[in-house]
């Protein structure tokens, strides 16, 4: 509690309030979203203290994902895919004439999802860190092959598409000085990569400038914005589905553990869920029921701090844009785990603080903000983008003021558009960029100690939670094996029949 | 086209894959393998060519399936490349005359040619929003945030 009260100052609000209008905007904008808003955050917070740049970031993440129901609403393009199931309901209800009622049913079961997401990780990040404290060399790194291996099966269309990213990524972790021998690694007489591919530079390519390259050749033609109407707005109907706000929440948050998974998903699964169990809603789903926009939005805005619960307790992300703020903790020399807790406890005050000032921020920018964002999103493409292309370069290069990183982020621009394309990952790729060299000093360490021991065997695997990481890994890559899928639906189908 | 593209995307992986487990073994190991630097890049060498192969041989699969294919033209996908090379071409040659002139000059000339290839065509809106965004980015980061500019 007092660490959490010491953050609190005017400077830190502030700081979380500018995350939280960038956040707005770039959630709203279709084709950005809290990763590209992030990305950004990242590369411009680079010299900043940890405190000021987590502040912004928390300030982005809790209202990018929010924001992107606020065009879904009004014109039926949802800013960002974790407002796709809101814009099922919110449109129709908006074409009403009651997108007030729509939106402010939004801003209001997105803060309850925040602040049940964050309170969830508040209570639950602790002990599960406690877990890693037992884990081995092996353990560490069986637990990022897992992350791995669960990212490439959601982050991707097509799961081996998925798996190889992830692999491409930790094999470009390798590049460089090698941490162990002092031996440079695939360097290829190149001064620069001796100490790397800079990471930061790399995720602003994969997910900025491809997005901006992807965005160049889609027809952006002007979508119809609704008016949001003068008109009593019954509170107390809204609260009155608080029910199915805590169910979303509760979904949110599970779904938001889950390495790899994301708002998309936990959304999508909250509203089939809410489909299915509300009996009476009231108008039927589809056609404007307000059950419908409170179960999307309670369960993408839990995803946040269900994301962020594995990211600090044990360093595996649980999405794209935790991934990002994993690299912030390694570029500020933090490694998250059991030590963040009790070396840097503020840390993780600074997290709980700027997420539940983010909320606040919600709520008092989520309605007031909404005309004003539905006319900031038409703004055309052929001024926006030259803005957010000089952005990308502009970040790229302030990481360490070389224009050497503007290159890397255009080459990486370009593999990223072209992922993008045929269906790879280039979310799986940042994250095997992330935990790479955790992964090869591990993995190494577990190899010397079993090469030193009686039985090398039992050294690396017969330990109780190097089996249940090694169940949950095969486990994960064999549920993702289509062929198994459809022998067991098979065979199901057989016994039901 | 797309299933051959995929198969010889799946070919290529695979010859990557290969280059990086050469490439491990190159490496020096000191005579100690677990300890040599080459020894978790040949795994993950050898992890590209397996995930690359299956990748093959499902697309090979798919690809005797089927023979039609409902994905874009040719026509149009080319047109899209270019574009986007356009563009990648535009931004290079922008990080290179950031080195040799002012990043105010090099930033006003880059927003203005990318806005001409969005087809903005308005000469009011070109002359004045590259100057006005250019300004701001650069009073923004070298004056607000202390990012030191070209």
């Amino acid at each position: 509690m007092q660490n959490f009260i010491g953050v609190l100052n005017w400077q830190f609000v502030l700081y979380v309030g500018m995350g939280a209008v960038l956040g707005l905007l770039v959630g709203a904008l279709p084709g950005l979203s809290a990763i590209t808003g992030v990305a950004l955050v990242v590369s411009i917070s680079y010299t900043w203290g940890t405190n000021q740049a987590l502040a912004m970031i928390m300030g982005v993440y809790v209202l990018a994902c929010f924001s992107g129901s606020i065009t879904a609403i009004l014109m039926n393009i949802p800013g960002a895919p974790a407002a796709v199931a809101t814009a099922l309901d919110g449109y129709p209800l908006a074409k009403k004439g009651e997108a007030k009622k729509a939106i402010l049913t939004s801003v209001i079961y997105s803060t309850i999802g925040s602040v049940f997401g964050i309170l969830a990780l508040v209570f639950v990040a602790r002990p599960m860190s406690q877990i890693a404290l037992h884990f081995s060399p092996m353990d560490y790194f069986l637990l990022s092959v897992f992350g791995l291996a669960t990212v490439g099966s959601i982050a991707s269309k097509d799961y081996l598409k998925g798996l190889l990213c992830s692999v491409i990524g930790v094999l470009f972790s390798c590049v460089g000085i090698d941490p162990i021998m002092g031996i440079p690694r695939f360097t290829f007489g190149i001064q620069q990569l001796i100490v790397g591919i800079p990471t930061i530079p790399a995720l602003i390519g994969l997910f900025g400038l491809s997005e901006i390259l992807e965005q160049l050749t889609l027809d952006t033609t002007k979508a119809k914005v609704l008016r949001i109407e003068k008109q009593k707005v019954n509170l107390q109907e809204i609260l009155g589905k608080w029910r199915i706000g805590l169910k979303g929440s509760i979904i949110g948050t599970l779904i938001g553990i889950l390495p790899g998974a994301g708002a998309p998903v936990a959304s999508l699964l909250s509203y089939g869920n809410a489909k299915k169990s509300t009996k009476n809603p009231s108008v039927p789903f589809g056609e404007g029921a307000i059950e419908g926009i409170v179960a999307s939005e309670s369960a993408n805005n839990a995803v946040i701090g269900g994301a962020l619960i594995p990211m600090l307790a044990l360093g595996i992300p649980g999405d794209s844009v935790t991934t990002i703020i994993l690299s912030v903790f390694y570029i500020h020399g933090l490694i998250p785990g059991p030590l963040l807790f009790t070396e840097t406890p503020q840390l993780f005050s600074i997290i709980i603080a700027a997420g539940l000032i983010g909320c606040v921020f919600l709520l008092l920018l989520g309605y007031t903000t909404a005309p004003l964002l539905a006319k900031v999103v038409q703004v055309p493409k052929k001024i926006l983008f030259p803005i957010i292309l000089v952005l990308c370069c502009v970040g790229a290069y302030a990481n360490n003021s070389s224009l050497y990183e503007v290159f890397v982020m255009i080459i990486f621009g370009v593999i990223g558009y072209y992922m993008k394309r045929n269906n790879y990952s280039p979310a799986a790729m940042v994250l095997g960029m992330v935990l790479g060299p955790l992964m090869d000093n591990n993995f190494r360490r577990a190899a010397s100690l079993a090469i030193g021991s009686e039985n090398p065997f039992a050294n690396l695997f017969l330990h109780p939670i190097t089996i249940i990481l090694l169940v949950m890994t095969v486990l994960s890559l064999l549920s993702n094996n289509k062929t198994l899928q459809q022998k067991a639906k098979h065979l199901f189908s057989r016994r039901k029949g | 086209m797309k299933k051959n593209q995929s198969i010889i995307e799946s070919y290529l992986l695979i010859a990557f894959g290969l280059a990086v487990i050469v490439g491990s073994l190159r490496l020096d190991s000191f005579g100690e393998l677990v300890l040599s630097p080459g020894l978790f890049p040949l795994l993950l060498g050898t992890l590209i060519v397996l995930i690359a192969s299956l990748m093959l041989s499902r697309n090979i699969k798919l690809k005797a399936q089927e023979a039609t294919s409902d994905e874009e033209s040719h026509e149009a996908a080319r047109h899209r490349w270019r574009e986007v090379v356009l563009f990648v071409v535009v931004s290079l040659v922008y990080v290179l005359i950031m080195k040799y002139f002012h990043f105010l000059i090099a930033t006003i000339l880059y927003i203005f040619t990318t806005m001409w290839l969005l087809n903005e065509r308005r000469w009011w809106s070109l002359i004045t929003f590259p100057i006005a965004v250019s300004l701001i980015i650069y009073l923004c980061f070298d004056k607000g945030l202390n990012v030191y500019l070209p």
